[in-house]
């Protein structure tokens, strides 16, 4: 199938997904559908409901260790020192995990 | 509507953040750290890895589609950080540089990989077959498929693989501006790409997610249709 994107529903995209306008509008106090006008509100309203689909999109949380063992690896895998004086620097990481 | 849709609302565009700026009971700014960390501040880095390891490993995963390719990108792009920390310029912002390293190490592992079949679809929004179609009847049907709704795995399954299915460079730009909600120009930055370059390709990655996802789904409405009761 061909698509054909009108200007209308590349508005309503920008207006849903550029976070830049979204925060314009919401410095306004009011949300992007209020700049808006009837038709595109419309469309709007249909592109948010194909994103919402993106919801579902499954995403489990990280391993428990993931940092623990990305500290580990940098640690082991960096060979080249940040610091010029690295000996008199302290520990390349804390051993204790910052608190989430 | 479909289960796990939601009427969209007006509100919902003042929605909170996905993932909240900063964490950990460190409020120093992500910038600070890694000037901290510069300075010799080892368990600024911690902080970082422990602020961004959810956001960035669900952009990993959505991305890669598998936890193990994320957990080595992940670690990756850290190490990367480590070494390319004497040249972060600390009067720009961390979040989008950490995910520009983070897309260039993703891609390279795809492409090392080349383990993504070419699917026909890739090139452009439309194979180009003759048929056409507005993309607002495209969305309403996508939006509003009738027919039984879809049980809740059912449908991760299925919005998985319409994403999976979309060519990398459209999927990369939808997971980073839906979301992690990164303005445009943000983006152009960490793709590289002119701004107007990622205006029309999210445009595209929509277009195609929608295009996409109708067609998993008459397919699966059609094997369903098929299958002996």
């Amino acid at each position: 199938m061909k698509v054909k994107l009108r200007d209308e529903d590349r508005q309503a995209m920008d207006l849903l997904l550029d976070q830049s306008a979204t925060a314009a509008g919401k410095a306004a106090g009011t949300a992007v559908y209020a700049a808006a006008s009837g038709h595109i509100r419309e469309r709007v309203v249909r592109v948010q409901k194909v994103l919402s689909l993106l919801d579902e999109l499954p995403a489990s949380d990280p391993p428990r260790d993931l940092m623990a063992r990305t500290l580990r690896y940098v640690e082991q895998s960096a060979t080249q020192p940040i610091h010029a004086d690295r000996e008199s620097a302290p520990p390349l990481f804390n051993n204790r995990p910052p608190v989430a | 509507m479909l289960p796990g849709t939601r009427q969209a609302k007006p509100e919902d565009a003042a929605a909170p953040p996905r993932y909240p700026a900063g964490g950990g009971t460190d409020g120093r700014p992500d910038e600070q750290l890694i000037e901290d960390y510069r300075r010799g501040e080892g368990g600024a880095f911690g902080q970082l890895v422990s602020r961004y390891q959810r956001e960035l490993y669900h952009f990993l995963v959505r991305f890669l589609g598998n936890r193990a390719s994320a957990e080595d990108v992940f670690q990756e792009t850290f190490l990367q950080v480590h070494q390319s920390a004497e040249q972060f310029d600390p009067a720009r912002r961390f979040r989008p540089w950490l995910f520009t390293i983070a897309a260039n190490k993703a891609r390279d592992l795809i492409r090392s990989q080349a383990r993504r079949p070419t699917n026909p679809l890739s090139a452009t929004i439309s194979p180009g077959d003759g048929d056409s179609g507005e993309f607002i009847d495209l969305m309403k049907s996508a939006a509003e498929m009738p027919g039984e709704p879809l049980e809740k795995r059912e449908l991760q399954q299925l919005v998985h693989n319409t994403v999976t299915s979309m060519p990398e460079h459209l999927r990369e730009i939808l997971l980073l501006s839906y979301f992690h909600q990164f303005p445009y120009k943000q983006i152009s930055e960490i793709l590289d790409i002119p701004l107007g370059t990622v205006k029309s390709r999210l445009h595209a990655a929509v277009a195609h997610f929608a295009e996409r996802w109708k067609a998993l789904n008459e397919k699966k409405s059609s094997n369903h249709s098929r299958s002996p009761a």
